[in-house]
């Protein structure tokens, strides 16, 4: 069984139909990166596997449970997807600690020693354990990131969704970020990531989909499709990120 | 590509201008009103000192009185603290209720907030002290049209396990409790709803993200981060409060600081001084909350901005 299978997904506001009836899977352990144009509505596939967005139509399942049905227990649901977002979101009122902590002794119903012991691990998992005691504004971006990446782990979670992990961040900064996603990666965390990092796509996922216009145009091995796109649409789309220079010839 | 300030160490000296011989900016109007205030303070001072209508002595023994000192501590004092809890608590339910997407909470909501903001508090506390008249037989509480259920099912007695003289609970301090808590939650209510508001959406999303419930999101995450924009207005509104204590006469409490310092005036004659004493108490208060307003502002301010230690930052990349 699939961990995320998602059905005939449609998601519009107001009259911007921006997800056109996505079909998707995602297997236990597997590295899917999303890629494609600002407002192909990547971002907001991601948001809807988590239900972040809820879809006008279509189905989402979390190891064979539809999450879009009323009766579903969606906060349970949430606590097996980890997500990471472009702003961070970090709690700034919370030191780096008690944002890892909260969820587990509030939602998991850790004691606070456990909750804190995890909470250590996962912080030293992403080079961040000697700033447990600050807040979230005396760290840099991509200190901020790693962060937010422990604090979803804390919750042990099956799946981790990445929107832009990396676009909100100083340009030296990305690779410390990417370089804990890597090593999440080999440790064999089940990964959703919405990137523009063609390079780490392309190192890192197992399969790359694009994405254009609401639909998804081509998946498949990133050798393959970030390698030799069969789509005219893909084709375009890599040319303008690969080589930001290149100008359409007309 | 090179700046200025790094080419100009390799200038040689020579070129560099001299010395600047630096003459303090002159300020002459700030001497004028140096001036002018010094000499309006000294004013004050002798008509403090020397004009014998303040009567200091009847100042202080007026406001040395046990009647004053309990109207000050019950009158004042403890209808500030039970009023703003009242209107605290109040506001933030009625500010969560009206962002809430259920049309019926956010219209109770407004409709409260519209209520008790267009009542003076005068009127409303005059009112407050009348409202005995609505329920002669008292206030119950148990099921509600109990007497009409029983009725029905064919029954007898009644489903109430508690009940009060309404003439008993709309009276005195309880009264003046409960109108100006009311009416402070309105206010509360719109400061609350600005304080929520200010807080990211983004904030909310990444408490729901890591399964918290809708309830946990608000007073974990969301409430926190609102009462740093909640407190400062609300200190304003307990000083506020701390005054329109002395509407209380209107229920009437007369239990209450003013109208005991007042009534001492009338007495002796001696109105003047009595609303120098009572001024005196007022501003001794008022002073003391504002030292508890600075210590709560730090409290909610943690983690935000120029409270952070700056040191902490890491200098450059975001490699530890």
């Amino acid at each position: 069984m699939a961990l995320v299978e998602i059905k005939n997904l449609h998601k519009s506001f107001g009259s911007n139909h921006v997800l056109r009836g996505i079909d998707f899977t995602v297997e236990q352990g597997e590295v899917v990166c999303i890629i494609g144009p600002s407002g192909s509505g990547k971002s907001t596939l991601l948001r809807c596997a988590n239900l972040l967005e809820v879809p006008q139509e279509g189905q989402v399942f979390v190891r064979g449970e539809d999450i879009t049905d009323r009766d579903c227990h969606l906060d349970a649901a949430r606590q097996q997807i980890g997500m990471v977002f472009q702003q961070f979101n970090l709690f700034p009122h919370l030191s780096v600690l008690a944002n890892c902590t909260i969820a587990q002794t509030t939602v998991l119903k850790r004691s606070k020693a456990e909750a804190e012991k995890v909470a250590r691990a996962n912080l030293d998992r992403v080079g961040l354990n000697d700033k447990v005691t600050a807040y979230p504004m005396q760290l840099s971006g991509g200190q901020q990131q790693r962060v937010a990446i422990a604090r979803a782990l804390s919750m042990d979670p099956a799946l981790m969704l990445f929107d832009e992990p990396t676009s909100a961040l100083d340009p030296e900064l990305v690779g410390d970020v990417l370089t804990v996603m890597r090593k999440l990666a080999l440790d064999g965390m089940t990964m959703l990531v919405v990137t523009h990092e063609m390079a780490f796509a392309r190192e890192v996922a197992d399969r790359v989909v694009f994405m254009d216009g609401g639909v998804i145009v081509e998946q498949g091995p990133p050798s393959e499709v970030i390698g030799n796109p069969k789509e005219e649409r893909t084709r375009t789309f890599l040319r303008r990120v690969l080589d930001p220079t290149h100008v359409e010839p007309n | 590509m090179a700046t200025d300030t790094e080419t100009r160490p390799a200038q040689p000296d020579a070129e560099r201008p001299g010395a600047i011989d630096a003459v303090p900016v002159r300020h002459p109007g700030r001497w004028v009103a140096i001036v002018v205030i010094a000499v309006l303070v000294a004013m004050l001072v002798h008509l403090l000192v020397t004009n014998k209508a303040f009567d200091w002595r009847f100042v202080f023994q007026a406001m040395n009185q046990q009647p004053v000192i309990n109207g000050f501590i019950k009158g004042t004092l403890l209808v500030t603290v039970l009023s703003m809890i009242v209107g605290v608590a109040g506001g933030v339910l009625l500010a969560v209720m009206r962002l809430s997407d259920n049309p019926i909470l956010a219209g109770v909501s407004w409709a409260f907030t519209w209520f008790f903001r267009s009542v003076p508090r005068y009127l409303l506390l005059f009112t407050m002290g009348t409202l005995g008249v609505l329920f002669p037989q008292g206030i119950s509480f148990g099921v509600p049209f109990d007497w009409k259920l029983i009725d029905w099912l064919g029954l007898s007695g009644d489903w109430r396990f508690l009940n009060l003289d309404a003439n008993q609970v709309f009276t005195g301090l309880a009264a003046g409790v409960i109108g100006l808590g009311l009416s402070e939650a309105a206010y509360m209510a719109e400061i609350a709803r600005a304080g929520i508001m200010s807080v990211d959406k983004g904030q909310a999303e990444a408490a729901e993200a890591l399964g918290m419930s809708s309830g946990k999101v608000m007073r974990r995450v969301v409430l926190p981060q609102a009462m740093r924009v909640i407190v400062p207005p609300t200190g304003n509104e307990t000083i506020a409060m701390l005054k329109d204590t002395s509407l209380l006469l209107a229920v009437p409490v007369i239990g209450e600081l003013f109208y005991q310092l007042q009534s001492i005036g009338s007495t002796y004659y001696k109105t003047f001084p009595i609303a120098v004493a009572a001024t005196l108490y007022y501003l001794a208060a008022t002073s003391v909350l504002m030292i508890g307003q600075y210590f709560l502002e730090r409290h909610f301010g943690r983690g935000f901005g120029t409270n952070a230690p700056r040191a902490a930052r890491p200098a450059g990349a975001g490699g530890a």
